[in-house]
């Protein structure tokens, strides 16, 4: 699955220093990230409150109402049983979020645990808690995903477990990273020498500064997130009938795609549109907060 | 040079290791009782003690590894549960299809996405630019399994172009190599167009244009060449990933191959299949990416010596 | 004077009749050559007729292998690879009069101790035959009391046995061959049929060739070899893929699915054949020793709850029947008062059997609890997609009771494994015969763990009954039996019958010859390609 956190986009030829106030005057000079920006709100205000927006029930059958076309009344048609394309999509919003957060809940949290543990205390604790991780690393992503839910079963929950593990070994790496850079610094030393704690450290010195990487990889996360889970409940190996998670009715579609284009159309334009927006956003993070591009 | 390739060589055995002690593990780390998952819980005893004893599973863990390891060295993946054929033999059936579809899929990407990446980062009009980058980021974001059945819809299913339901044969790859390769030649475009961009802004560039040599063959000669080392290394590391992004075409595309083996393996809680397909497909991502290092390394100095 | 005039005018006659008639003559007779590709939607778990649990496969032995006795067209029993058979008074001794000129695929010659090795193999415990063992009955011993006259002795009267033998998977395996490959022979079986295996391309493809030398086939059928090259059968799980493949000639037999059948008849392209299915397409079959099942309240509260009509309507597009009992009406035997006798849809009767049972609901449109805990079960499924249609409507419908219905879906050899293991709650399940003694493979406890009885219920009262059926010769007392049973099954609510499918069968307008038997296959003997 491509990844986008790997390749940094220049967004112009000539990169500007950057600050925090001229931050507002960049954003006007972007207009796609404002758009995207716009997008995410859309869709968190519609996940949380899905069932204001949505006009039907996502599992009801609408009795005599079996595929049909979009129209006034189904403005994204109705699928083989007769359910409300448009009010499924809305909840399908609902559902992806909760995979965007679960997943890059469980990566960061465990992710960083092992990273900064590692960092921090060195030695065989480091190389122990990295070989793992490199090994968990040496699987694309997708199988060892698929592997994790061909242990536990397949089921959306599952499924979020399986894509949240599989991406904890990026974090881990991260974390560690800045951990490492951090402890070499001197003010560390300095305020050893005046008698702080680890914990101490960590909170005020390591933990702010791993702020910026880690946001970048989540903006970017999310959006793999969502394809990687939708995936697997494309496979059938995730959100199983009648959960209306996007992934899901793009798989249910595929057998009617010829008597309902419909079907097929609107999920996978939501799939589409929230990670396009995610990965603009992305951009516009690193672009601001990627130390490397500060020229 | 010797050193650097011995290096990384080493690197090799224990990352290997690792990745067949984790697919090992898989087994073991599901909840439950490896056989009774296997073979549900009123099977016979005698079934029960036959499998238990043909997977080693009453000897000690460590015992258990090795003969895995000591097998699967000798070409020996187990026995598929459902079709009681060697995990081996079902594995190199299917494998032909997926790689058929890898491999066009990167020729794919390959072809046209490092030349739009140079187009993106040469062009005098800064609209080609920007199309090139809007462009590639719906590219990388679109699903495969959207794309695809997009692909059906308008080429099969309206225009009547392509067929959907032959499984062999070139136009019954066009599709599926075309949705695989969507995404990976958006990554490539942009990670051409950066590292294109990357090296016309250094200095031997500017030198050489200061010298007065055409425009283009400075261009091509020069910044082509070391922007393009970097670029062929992503390239050949999305190989292995395209093998893994082929287990979701196959599916939308109904293709016999390894994706869908897998697919259904998981599915019928086929242990040795499914451990089967994830120790070859992690091994060879191993592989490859290791070779990757070792052919950059030849080729640009600069990293053997770090 | 020589009327050259008229004697050419004449001639010209003769030459434009013979011109016109020469066709006529020729196209009476087929031509050979050429494939005929058929399509199924799931893979066979194995070719071995004895070791199959797929109806696929049974599908396929239809072309490769022949049994002792066959039905002819109108559904009479008729020759096959017995000549003639007599039963002895008791019923107890089959003598079979063998053809003498038949072959198997290997070439070894069809004789009484090769089918006697044949059957015993599938009778023997080490074959663990899910269904061909069965077909067989209570057999005493098989002998071969002549080159080609075989006996079989019964250990009691058996009504089954000869609509059994019919049964595709009662086919006569080539011993030799069986020797030869042991395990292997499922991969690459070896019978007597008009077609021989060739390959089987996983997940792809299965071909068969033609069996030049095949002289033996039924009545019915031409006695010769068939007139194509080759039959190809292409595992395809999509039957959207499968209808398109077969609107752009790719297929040429295909048995169409509900959603486009009438889009597809409207075409006037394409010759339709169409009968009731012969078994119940889709019926909810219950694991009475789990719970919340094992409760027969709680069965029966299903009966009453879940609304056939919309499940035929909306998951089968009203192509078909809603069924009532364990018989449709296509097969001899079924009792035609089932469907007054059955429960009808009634929510407040349904409502009031959980409410008996313990089931209570603490708010309007809360999950049903008992005891804390609530009403939830896992259905088990294969992925035919009028079966997701159908489990979802009921899913629906059972949530407006507070039941929770989970799916599970599961590739059908998979499915059949953990059905036997008696793992599941609750499963969806259809299935084709032709013969009432259907009862004993779904309801007989012997089978269960072993066979088909993947409701686990162990009922000496119903297993006594369905003896019973097999050991009665008498037409009339045997319908008797038989509308017992049903009624005891519906009583005992281990099943929720949902529909039994139309069939739709479209054939390619440049396919000639095809015909459709009334055991649901179609014989391609006869086929030819225009």
């Amino acid at each position: 699955m491509a990844t986008v956190s790997d390749v940094p986009v220049p967004s112009s030829r000539a990169v500007r220093p950057s600050a925090r106030r001229p931050l507002l005057r960049k954003l006007w000079r972007r207009p796609p990230v404002i758009a995207a920006m716009v997008m995410l709100v859309i869709f968190i205000i519609l996940a949380l409150a899905a069932p204001l927006f949505a006009p039907h029930d996502p599992t009801a059958l609408i009795p005599g109402a079996v595929m049909r076309p979009p129209s006034w009344q189904y403005l994204f048609g109705t699928d083989e049983l007769g359910r409300d394309v448009l009010s499924r999509v809305i909840h399908g919003a609902r559902i992806s979020l909760q995979i965007g957060v679960f997943t890059i809940s469980i990566a960061l949290a465990l992710g960083t645990l092992v990273g900064i543990t590692a960092g921090f205390y060195g030695g065989l604790v480091d190389g122990m808690l990295m070989a793992v991780m490199e090994v968990l690393l040496a699987f694309p992503q997708i199988l060892l995903a698929m592997a994790i839910v061909a242990m536990l079963g397949p089921s959306l929950t599952n499924a979020m477990i399986a894509v949240g593990l599989s991406a904890v070994p990026v974090y881990a790496r991260t974390a560690r990273g800045t951990t490492l850079s951090v402890r070499s610094m001197d003010f560390v030393e300095a305020a050893r020498a005046v008698g702080a704690g680890d914990g101490r450290i960590l909170l005020r010195h390591v933990l702010p500064n791993m702020i910026s990487p880690v946001v970048v990889l989540a903006t970017a996360g999310v959006g793999i997130a969502i394809l990687i889970a939708a995936g697997l409940s494309y496979l059938g190996l995730g959100a199983q009938p009648p959960t209306p998670e996007w992934g899901a009715m793009l798989s249910e579609s595929r057998a009617y795609l010829r008597n309902a284009w419909w079907m097929a159309t609107f999920p996978g334009l939501a799939i589409t549109v929230v990670v396009v927006s995610l990965n603009l956003c992305g951009d516009w993070l690193r672009d601001l907060l990627d130390p490397r591009l500060r020229k | 040079m010797r050193a650097f390739l011995v290096r990384r060589l080493f690197l090799l055995v224990p990352t290997v290791l690792g990745v067949t002690l984790a697919t090992f593990l898989m087994l073991h780390l599901t909840p439950g009782d490896p056989v009774t998952i296997m073979l549900g819980e009123f099977a016979s005893a005698a079934d029960v003690a036959r499998l238990r004893v043909e997977l080693g599973l009453d000897r000690p863990l460590p015992v258990q590894y090795v003969k895995f390891l000591a097998r699967a060295l000798r070409g020996d993946l187990g026995t598929s549960i459902r079709s009681r054929r060697p995990v081996a033999e079902e594995i190199a059936e299917r494998l032909p299809p997926t790689m058929q579809l890898a491999l066009a899929a990167e020729v794919l990407a390959v072809g046209v996405g490092i030349p739009a990446g140079v187009a993106a980062a040469t062009a005098r009009i800064p609209a080609v630019d920007s199309t090139v980058v809007a462009v590639t980021l719906v590219g990388l974001s679109m699903p495969t399994f959207w794309s695809g059945l997009l692909l059906i819809l308008l080429f099969s299913l309206t225009l009547g172009w392509l067929p959907i339901t032959e499984s062999q044969g070139l136009r019954a790859l066009i599709l599926p190599a075309v949705t695989l390769a969507a995404p990976a030649a958006a990554v490539l475009a942009r990670v051409t167009r950066a590292s294109v961009l990357e090296v016309l802004r250094q200095d031997y560039v500017r030198t050489a244009r200061a010298k007065g040599v055409v425009e283009r063959v400075v261009i091509y000669r020069h910044a082509l060449r070391n922007a393009l080392i970097p670029v062929l290394t992503v390239a050949a590391l999305q190989f292995a990933g395209l093998v893994a992004g082929a287990v979701i075409v196959e599916s939308v595309f109904a293709r016999p191959g390894l994706g869908r083996l897998a697919v259904t393996a998981i599915l019928s809680r086929d242990f040795p299949l499914a451990q089967g397909i994830v120790l070859v497909v992690a091994t060879m991502y191993v592989f490859v990416n290791v070779g990757v290092d070792v052919v950059y390394g030849i080729l640009d100095p600069r990293i053997r010596y770090r | 004077m020589v009327p050259w005039r008229s004697l050419v005018r004449g001639a010209m006659f003769v030459v434009v009749a013979l011109a016109l008639a020469l066709p006529a003559v020729t196209h009476a007779q087929p031509r050979t050559g050429g494939e005929l590709v058929l399509v199924s939607t799931e893979e066979p778990d194995t070719l071995d007729a004895q070791k199959t649990g797929t109806a696929a496969t049974g599908l396929l032995m239809r072309y490769l292998g022949d049994t002792l006795v066959t039905k002819d067209l109108k559904g009479n029993f008729t020759a096959a690879l017995a000549r003639s058979w007599t039963a002895s008074r008791d019923g107890l001794t089959w003598t079979f009069q063998l053809r003498t000129d038949v072959k198997f695929h290997d070439g070894t010659p069809l004789t009484a101790e090769a089918v006697k090795a044949s059957i015993e193999r599938a009778l023997a415990p080490e074959t663990k035959s899910p269904i061909a063992g069965a077909l067989f009955g209570p057999v005493a011993g098989v002998t071969a009391s002549g080159p080609s006259t075989l006996q079989i002795r019964l250990k009691q009267p058996f009504a089954p046995f000869l609509d059994n033998l019919t049964d595709p998977r009662a086919m006569i395996l080539s011993p030799q061959a069986v020797r030869t490959l042991g395990d292997r022979f499922g991969r690459s079986p070896v019978g007597t049929g008009p077609f021989k295996f060739q390959e089987w391309r996983s997940a792809d493809r299965i071909i068969f060739a033609r069996n030049p030398d095949y002289r033996w086939a039924p009545a019915y059928a031409h006695a010769g070899p068939p007139f194509v090259d080759r039959i190809v059968v292409r595992i395809m799980p999509e039957s959207a893929a499968q209808v398109a493949a077969f609107e752009r000639g790719e297929i040429s037999v295909l048995s169409v699915p509900p959603t486009d059948v009438r889009r597809l008849r409207a075409t006037n392209k394409y010759p339709f054949f169409s009968f009731l299915r012969k078994g119940v397409g889709l019926f909810m079959e219950f694991n009475v020793t789990k719970e919340p099942f094992s409760d027969i309240r709680v069965r029966r509260a299903m009966n009453h709850a879940i609304e056939k009509n919309s499940v035929l309507q909306i998951g089968l597009e009203g192509l078909g029947e809603i069924a009532h009992g364990p018989l449709p009406p296509s097969i001899w035997g079924y009792w035609d008062g089932i469907a007054d006798y059955a429960p009808k849809y009634d929510p407040a009767r349904a409502k009031a059997l959980l409410a008996e049972a313990g089931w209570r609901q603490r708010s309007t449109g809360g999950a049903l609890e008992k005891d804390g805990k609530p009403f939830s079960f896992v259905l088990f499924a294969a992925p035919i997609d009028t079966w997701r249609r159908s489990a979802q409507i009921v899913q629906a419908q059972l949530r407006a009771y507070g039941v929770a219905m989970e799916i599970q879906t599961f590739e059908f050899g998979t499915l059949l494994s953990k059905l036997r293991a008696g793992e599941h709650t609750a499963e969806f399940m259809g299935y084709t015969y032709t013969s009432p003694d259907i009862v004993q493979v779904w309801f007989h406890s012997s089978n269960i763990g072993t066979g088909l009885t993947f409701t686990h219920n162990k009922d000496p009262k119903l297993d006594a009954m369905i003896d019973a059926s097999r050991r009665e010769t008498d037409q009339t007392k045997r319908l008797a039996l038989y509308r017992d049973i049903q009624k005891y099954i519906v009583d005992q609510a281990l099943w929720v019958p949902l529909w039994t499918n139309t069939n739709y069968v479209a054939v390619q307008p440049n396919v000639d010859g095809a015909k459709i038997h009334p055991d649901g296959f179609v014989v391609l003997n006869d086929a030819s390609l225009k």
